[in-house]
């Protein structure tokens, strides 16, 4: 039985979930670029996509591990074990960068549970949103090629349909149960009309679709192009910037740094990109990924062959943030067809 | 990070000073030697010449927690390496600007020349920038709140 | 008002030429994307792939980057460098880009060749994006942009839409004063009249708040950095073979943290590695992906380079390097 709440209400709900000791996060304008921060008011409704993707609530840009301190030769470490309770909720979250927090899910979860991250996921309701615009800029994004749709629940406790003055509201879980009890007379129940309205704005989102990549045969056309020199055409023009990768809401690479000040330290992951030539690097010296092209190699074959393979699901998940936020246009569909093309 | 009210009278300013081999350094060091009093908040950094202090050294410092950086070195024109304190200027002058435009507090930054026998002046100017920074506080806009 | 198609066919002429000939190794210009108008990097090896090479407003990149990528490309032990000069497609920024590395002795005149084409502006994509959102989604890729004067011509399918300029234009366009090329070996385009005065103007607002006032906008500003480097990474005056930000041995300058702090650092330090050289050609500003206004720091020790030194970079290729001279009688107000 679906649900609805009326848009004026959302503020209310957002303060009445934050003061049931819950942390809310939804995407705020910051600075001209929408981002997922601390949310302590409504939403805005017309926003397409954050900039940054929502994984940064539960895998920070930059994290804490431990801290230590230094006293002459001595070093203690202050490892504490990661046991916060407080609820999560990140309300607005796009159906693509719900898929892919599955994909986090797994990889976190996959040869080694990690703690940091299996916490603050525990802890995490998850509201998505339907997209009724799906358009990055200049258009770019695919999910219903890659397995989503603008309204796909996949990886979702609720997920909210925007139809005019309030949204449809769906609940798939006991955590989104629990936050309908939470708000208890925000939501009412919808009427048949709604629902049908609900139907057609999903139609209609999925239709505004335009970018498609055929999956087909993907996996076979990448294990045979590996040598293959179409990678240097294309990756001529790679600034290797790595705003693909940091951007992704898939990636998950990081890099472990001590950061030491005056006798105190702590351990820090932060995001790394494999379009860096020092995120291959070995100590003596040699660089098993020496260019460009060797890079964007990885990044497309991480995507679409290797995390088939190791987790069972594809590594994109169609959101188009490379495709449109690339200062030389590459682009992730063309890159692959090419492949395809290739590999013939 | 002290507290607020009383501990803010013991607070101590801590300023880094990039003093160049043959004028300023020696200028301290007959500060020292002459026994002229001059406030303990300087930690000095001795550099072949003011020219050698890249903008970034002085970012740096203020991201490690200085409260003011002092740069310094020969007089214009007596420079033992001829136009090091010239380079210096130019690049340190626009750094100053740097600082101002974001708004970070650019008065937390000096240079000044100081010859090897001005251990009056050298006392002087530590003395001088000590009591603004003083009047500053902390600063925590680089350093990241930590004081 | 400029003819996009009829430059493009000189330069396409152009090139096939120099190809043909022998004379240079490649072209390097830019075509259209596949399935976006903006316009992209490209190099043409051959002569008869000539015609790919497209303009327009859309041609948004610094190509002198790969530019300084071929000059420092190392030949593999016995083999014979081809040092035979490269074709490039420049608008005016980016041939000021040219006088710099010349001037740092980083590409040899000789090494390129260089179509120079006037330009009286570029279009940002961001801004266009917003322009279309009317135009149905699968036309987009197809668009056409005329010059208009004060508008610009977006032609598609349907109704043409018609756009002014100040709208759709970098930036860096609106501000700037060089619309003919300034090194070249071809002079693509009749020579605009230019108007010979930048007044700063548009970082004017900013200087006009109090300390705390810019603090507080650049801690917005900077707080959205992710650190990605895309503005040293676009940047052709970023030339070094190991940049600062990238060394931890012996000492690591920027620690990896990304927090205000780190953040300040880098842009701080980024700007005073290109004060006197940048030559404003707004790759950094283009490409962030946080849109923070880094070309605001960029300006600003531009102006201030020009008021103090009178150094404006990217001119005169007999001009010396700003922190490779001095002068005796530069203003060192403020010094004790």
């Amino acid at each position: 039985m679906a649900s609805i709440i009326n848009k004026d209400k959302v503020a209310e709900l957002v303060k009445k979930v934050s003061s049931s000791g819950c942390e809310v996060f939804g995407p705020v304008e910051n600075g001209g670029v929408t981002l997922f921060r601390n949310l302590d008011g409504g939403i805005p409704s017309d926003f397409t996509n954050s900039k940054k993707p929502p994984k940064e609530v539960l895998f920070p840009q930059t994290e804490t591990m431990f801290d230590f301190e230094i006293d002459g030769s001595k070093i203690t470490a202050l490892v504490e074990p990661v046991e916060a309770q407080t609820p999560i909720l990140m309300l607005g979250v796009r159906p693509c960068d719900a898929r892919a927090i599955q994909v986090l899910d797994a990889l976190f979860t996959w040869d080694y549970i990690d703690p940091y991250y299996v916490n603050k996921r525990d802890r995490a309701t998850i509201i998505g949103f339907s997209c009724t615009e799906p358009h990055m800029p200049l258009q770019s994004c695919f999910c219903t090629s890659v397995g989503g749709s603008p309204s796909s629940k996949d990886g979702l406790d609720m997920l909210w349909t925007d139809i005019g003055d309030r949204y449809l509201v769906e609940s798939f879980t006991d955590k989104g149960n629990k936050i309908l009890e939470t708000g208890g007379n925000l939501f009412a129940n919808a009427a048949k009309d709604d629902e049908k309205k609900t139907e057609d704005v999903k139609k209609l989102a999925e239709s505004k679709i335009v970018r498609k990549l055929d999956t087909e045969g993907i996996e076979k056309a990448l294990e045979a192009t590996f040598d293959h020199e179409y990678w240097d055409e294309f990756a001529r023009r790679c600034l290797g910037c790595g705003e693909c990768t940091l951007l992704c809401p898939t990636c998950h690479c990081f890099d472990i740094n001590d950061v030491i000040t005056r006798g105190k330290g702590k351990r820090e992951r932060t995001w790394d990109s494999c379009q860096y030539p020092y995120y291959t690097i070995h100590a003596s010296g040699h660089n098993p990924r020496p260019d460009k092209k060797h890079r964007q190699r990885n990044r497309v074959y991480h995507k679409f062959l290797y995390s088939n393979k190791n987790l069972d699901m594809l590594g994109c998940v169609g959101c188009g943030r490379c495709i449109s936020t690339c200062p030389v246009n590459i682009d992730i569909i063309e890159v692959v067809e090419g492949a395809k093309e290739a590999a013939k | 990070m002290e507290d607020e009210g009383g501990a803010k009278e013991s607070w101590e300013p801590k300023i880094i000073g990039f003093f160049c081999n043959w004028c300023s350094y020696a200028g301290a060091d007959l500060a020292g030697t002459s026994r002229i009093q001059y406030p303990t908040t300087i930690r000095i950094i001795k550099v072949m010449c003011s020219g050698r202090v890249n903008p970034q050294f002085v970012l740096k410092a203020f991201q490690e927690g200085a409260d003011g950086v002092l740069v310094s070195g020969c007089h214009p024109g007596d420079c033992h390496y001829i136009e090091g304190n010239y380079h210096a200027r130019r690049k340190l002058t626009l750094m100053e600007d740097l600082l101002e435009f974001t708004g970070v507090d650019p008065s937390r930054f000096q240079m000044s020349w100081v010859s090897a026998s001005e251990g009056q002046k050298f006392a002087e100017v530590v003395t001088e920038f000590t009591e603004r920074i003083k009047k500053l506080g902390p600063q925590t806009k680089l350093s990241g709140g930590e004081g | 008002m400029t003819d996009y198609k009829a430059l493009e066919k000189q330069i396409q002429d152009q090139a096939r030429q120099w190809l043909e000939s022998g004379e240079v190794k490649y072209v390097i210009g830019f075509e259209k994307g596949d399935n976006s108008p903006v316009c992209r990097p490209v190099f043409i090896y051959k002569p008869e792939d000539a015609g790919k090479l497209a303009w327009g407003p859309l041609c948004n990149n610094n190509l002198t980057k790969y530019l300084v990528e071929e000059v420092q490309i190392k030949p593999k032990k016995g083999e014979e460098p081809d040092l035979r000069p490269v074709g490039i497609v420049v608008k005016p920024c980016d041939s000021k880009t040219i006088v710099e590395l010349m001037k740092e002795n980083i590409v040899p005149r000789e090494r390129v060749k260089i179509i120079g084409v006037i330009s009286e502006g570029t279009i940002n994509p961001k801004a266009l994006d917003k322009a279309l959102k009317d135009v149905p989604l699968d036309k987009i890729a197809g668009i056409q942009i005329l010059d208009g004067g004060d508008n610009f011509t977006i032609k598609y399918d349907g109704e043409p839409l018609s756009v002014p300029k100040d709208e759709l234009l970098n930036g860096k366009c609106k501000v700037c004063v060089v619309h003919n090329p300034v090194v070249y070996d071809i002079f693509v385009g009749d020579k605009v009249t230019q108007i010979d005065k930048d007044e700063f103007e548009d970082i004017a607002d900013l200087e006009a708040m109090s300390d705390e006032e810019r603090y507080e906008y650049w801690k917005e500003q900077l707080s959205k950095c992710i650190r990605c480097y895309a503005c040293r990474d676009t940047c052709p005056l970023c030339y070094c073979e190991e940049c600062v930000f990238d060394r931890t041995k012996p000492y690591n300058w920027n620690e990896k943290t990304v927090d205000l702090p780190e953040n300040f650092f880098y842009h701080m330090v980024r700007a005073m590695h290109l004060a006197g050289r940048c030559v404003d050609c707004g790759g950094c500003e283009r490409v962030c992906p946080m849109d923070i206004p880094i070309r605001k720091l960029n300006r600003f020790l531009l102006k201030r380079a020009k008021e103090r030194f009178k150094v404006v970079p990217g001119i005169n290729v007999e001009d010396k390097a700003m922190f490779g001279d001095y002068d005796i009688d530069d203003p060192g107000e403020g010094i004790k």
